[in-house]
C-alpha cells in the first residue's frame, strides 16, 4: 500500500476503499490521489451527476436521493449507508456540503468509518465564529477588537459604538459575506444593525450579530496547516485570496505579494500556534485579515480542504489529499517545518459560469465544447466534460486553472496564456474577465485588496472593438446553415455583372 | 438576405449575399465585408475577413452560436428571428425583461403605470443565493409587473413588461 506508512503501527485504521461524499472538480481531484495510493474509490452522487467525470471514473458509484440535488449531498444517513454498502472504511468529504459538519463526523465514527478530517470537537469549536474568536484571543493570538451581541444583548449597541468607526457588522452564524455591513457613520449604526439582523435571519435563520473593527483596504491571507494524531503541527505557508467579487474568492496565489519575510513568518507561526492549541488533526486553513498597516487579525478556521489548496501544492511540492489520508490513518507528519519550502509562485483562477458584464449573474447551459489549457506549469482541476451541463443546482464554479512559475510575473503570464487557451463554449464564463484582472496594474503590482474588483469595475470590462464584432458576426453568419443555403441559392450579382466586364 | 444577430444584448443587422469568390459578402451599416471560412483539421475555423485571417472555435447551440477567438474569449451570438427583428425596440433594448435564471422575487420598487428612467431599479431577484438587480434598459412606463415579492419563477419567465412612456 502506501510506501510512506510508518512501520510498527498495526493499530492504525486501515482502509482499502474510500467513499468520496462530494461532486464536481473536487471529487475528481480526490479520486486521482486515492488511485495513486492504491485505494479503491466509491463516489456518492445524485442522479444529476451520473454522467460527471468523477462518477464515470469511480470503482463504485452509489446514487443518493433527495428533494433537491443539494439535499442529497447533505443527507448524513444516506451517505453513511453508502459508505457501508460500498465497503468503504473511510469517507473524504471534500469541501462544502458535509465537510464541516460535526454530526456527520460523529455518525461515521459510530459506524466504525474514518472521517478524513479533524475531530468532531474541533469542527464544532471552529464552526461557531464567536467561540472560535474567544478561543483564539484567550490563547494570545490577534483578533480584531469586537463586540459580541450574545455577551450582553442589552448593551450591544453601546459596546459597538465604543469601538469607533469604521465597523463591520457580521451575523454570528454567517459565512460567504451574507449580511455583512460596513458602518462609517455611527448615526447609521442602529439602522445597519437592523438590516444585518434581517439578512442573518433570512440566510441563516439566526439574527444574532457581532461587530468588529473594520480593516481598511483589507487583504485576505490564509495559512495552510497540517496536524497529526500525535500533537505535531506544521504550517504549509500562506495563500493570498484578496481578489474577491461579492466576498467570493476568484483568484488566489502564493506566496502573498504583500508580506515581508518577517510578516510571513509571524502570520504562519500564529496559524500553526492556533492549530496546535486546538489539537488539530488533518489539513486545515486559518484565515486572517491583513491591514494596510501590517496588522493582522484571526478571521476563522476552515476545518477542511480549501478550494484553493492547489497553489500550496504547486509551490511546496505536496499532495495535500495524500497527506490528509495519511493523517487520518494516524500516521505521523512526514515533513518537519524546515523541510517545507516555497518554490516559485503559483496562481489559481476560478472559472465560473457567470457573466461579469452583467453583475456576475450566473449562467447555465449545455457545454458544447471544452478544451482545457496545457503547457509548462499549468494544472487544470475540472469536473465538467463536453456534452455535460451547467445547471442552477450547484455552485457555478466550472474549473480551476492553476499556474506555477519561477516568479510571480511568470505565473501571471502563464495564467493569462492559459485563460486565453481555455475553450468553453455553450455557457458564458468569467475567463476573459479574469485575464483583465490579472493584467490590471493594481494586481500586477501586488496591491490588490478585497475591494479591488468593486473599485476598478469600470476598468475591468473590455468593450468589444468593431473588428471583434465583425469577427463574431462573420462566424455567426458562416455557421448559420439556413442563411448560407439561402445565400448560395441566389445567383450572385457578380455573375450577371461579370458578363458585362468580359 | 437580411438577418439580425444579438451580441451581449445589442442587435446587429446584416445583409448577406453570395460573394464572387465562393465566399459571402456581409453588409453591416455602411460597410461591406468579404468573408469566407476554411475548416482546420482540428475542428477550428480560419475565418477570413477582407483577406485578414483569424482562427476561431465555433459551436452551434439551440438558438445561438458560440465563438471563441484568441485574445477575445468566448461570446454567444444569438440569431434574432424576423418577427423579433421587426418588432424590436431601438438599439436592441427589449420591452420584456425575462428571468436570466430561475429564482425568487426579493423586491419590486415599481408598480404598473410608473414612469421609469433608463438604469432605474425595477426588480431585485435572488438566484443561486445571489441577488441580482434588474434595471430599466431605457426610459419607459411599467406596463406589467408579472411577479410579486416572494413569488418564484422559472428561467426566461417574464418579469416586467415596459411600454413607451
Amino acid at each position: 500500500m502506501d510506501a510512506n506508512q510508518a512501520p510498527g503501527t498495526p493499530q492504525l485504521p486501515q482502509f482499502d476503499t474510500v467513499l468520496i461524499a462530494n461532486r464536481g472538480e473536487i471529487a475528481l481531484r480526490i479520486l486521482r490521489t486515492l488511485r495513486t495510493m492504491g485505494l479503491r474509490v466509491a463516489v456518492a452522487h445524485h442522479a444529476v451527476d451520473a454522467g460527471s467525470p468523477a462518477v464515470l471514473e469511480a470503482d463504485t458509484a452509489v446514487e443518493l436521493h433527495g428533494a433537491t440535488p443539494v439535499a442529497a449531498y447533505l443527507d448524513v444517513g444516506q451517505i453513511v449507508a453508502a459508505a457501508q454498502g460500498s465497503g468503504a472504511q473511510a469517507v473524504h468529504p471534500g469541501y462544502g456540503f458535509l465537510s464541516e459538519n460535526a454530526a456527520f463526523a460523529r455518525a461515521l465514527a459510530a459506524a466504525g468509518i474514518t472521517f478524513i478530517g479533524p475531530r468532531p470537537e474541533t469542527i464544532e469549536l471552529m464552526g461557531d465564529k464567536v467561540r472560535a474568536r474567544r478561543f483564539v484571543a484567550e490563547r494570545g493570538f490577534p483578533v480584531a477588537p469586537s463586540a459580541i451581541e450574545d455577551d450582553d444583548p442589552a448593551s450591544f449597541v453601546a459596546r459597538a459604538r465604543a469601538l469607533g468607526t469604521p465597523l463591520l457588522i457580521k451575523p454570528s452564524a454567517g459565512g460567504g459575506g451574507k449580511g455583512m455591513r460596513i458602518v462609517r457613520d455611527l448615526a447609521l449604526l442602529e439602522a445597519e444593525i437592523a438590516t444585518a439582523r434581517r439578512e442573518g435571519e433570512r440566510y441563516f435563520g439566526d439574527g444574532r450579530l457581532f461587530v468588529e473593527r473594520y480593516v481598511e483596504r483589507p487583504r485576505h491571507i490564509e495559512v495552510q496547516v497540517l496536524g497529526d494524531a500525535h500533537g505535531q503541527v506544521v504550517h504549509v505557508w500562506e495563500r493570498e485570496c484578496s481578489v474577491q467579487r461579492r466576498f467570493q474568492k476568484i483568484i488566489e496565489e502564493t506566496p502573498s505579494p504583500g508580506l515581508t519575510p518577517e510578516q510571513r513568518r509571524d502570520i504562519c507561526e500564529s496559524a500553526a500556534g492556533i492549530a496546535r492549541a486546538c489539537g488539530y488533526l488533518g489539513a486545515g486553513t486559518v484565515e486572517f485579515i491583513y491591514g494596510a498597516g501590517g496588522e493582522f487579525y484571526f478571521l476563522e478556521m476552515n476545518t477542511r480542504l480549501q478550494v484553493e489548496h492547489p497553489v500550496t501544492e504547486a509551490v511546496c511540492g505536496l499532495d495535500l489529499v495524500h497527506e490528509q489520508v495519511r493523517l487520518a490513518r494516524g500516521e505521523p507528519l512526514r515533513l518537519a517545518q524546515a523541510d517545507i519550502v516555497q518554490q516559485g509562485h503559483a496562481i489559481e483562477c476560478r472559472l465560473y459560469a457567470e457573466d461579469p458584464g452583467h453583475d456576475f449573474r450566473p449562467a447555465t447551459g449545455a457545454i458544447l465544447a471544452w478544451k482545457p489549457p496545457g503547457g509548462p506549469g499549468v494544472r487544470v482541476d475540472a469536473g465538467v466534460r463536453q456534452r455535460g451541463h451547467v445547471t442552477t443546482a450547484f455552485d457555478p464554479m466550472i474549473a480551476k486553472i492553476i499556474c506555477h512559475g519561477a516568479t510571480r510575473s511568470q505565473a501571471i503570464a502563464r495564467s493569462v496564456r492559459a485563460l486565453h487557451d481555455t475553450v468553453l463554449l455553450g455557457v458564458t464564463t468569467n475567463a476573459a474577465y479574469l485575464t483583465q484582472v490579472l493584467q490590471h496594474p493594481e494586481f500586477t503590482a501586488g496591491q490588490a485588496d478585497t475591494g479591488m474588483l468593486a473599485r476598478r469595475a469600470a476598468e475591468l470590462v473590455k468593450p468589444l472593438s468593431e473588428d471583434d464584432i465583425d469577427l463574431l458576426l462573420a462566424a455567426a453568419a458562416l455557421s448559420d446553415r439556413e442563411l448560407m443555403q439561402r445565400v448560395q441559392a441566389v445567383p450572385p450579382m457578380h455573375a450577371a455583372m461579370g458578363a458585362w466586364r468580359n | 438576405m437580411h438577418v439580425r444577430y444579438v451580441i451581449d444584448g445589442v442587435a446587429h443587422a446584416l445583409v448577406a449575399t453570395r460573394g464572387s469568390d465562393g465566399g459571402v459578402q456581409l453588409r453591416r451599416g455602411q460597410r461591406s465585408l468579404s468573408v469566407s471560412r476554411e475548416a482546420l483539421p482540428d475542428g477550428r475555423w480560419r475565418i477570413s475577413i477582407d483577406g485578414r485571417p483569424r482562427v476561431v472555435h465555433v459551436a452551434a447551440g439551440a438558438d445561438a452560436v458560440f465563438v471563441h477567438a484568441e485574445g477575445l474569449g468566448a461570446f454567444e451570438v444569438e440569431r434574432q428571428t424576423l418577427s423579433h427583428a421587426t418588432g424590436g425596440a431601438a438599439g436592441g433594448a427589449s420591452d420584456l425583461l425575462s428571468a436570466p435564471m430561475p429564482g425568487v422575487v426579493i423586491a419590486v420598487p415599481v408598480a404598473a403605470g410608473d414612469t421609469v428612467r433608463a438604469g432605474q431599479v425595477l426588480m431585485v431577484i435572488e438566484s443561486m443565493k445571489l441577488e441580482t438587480t434588474l434595471t430599466a434598459p431605457r426610459d419607459a412606463r411599467v406596463k406589467t409587473v408579472h411577479h410579486a415579492v416572494g413569488a418564484s419563477f422559472a428561467l426566461k419567465a417574464p418579469l416586467i413588461t415596459l411600454e413607451d412612456a
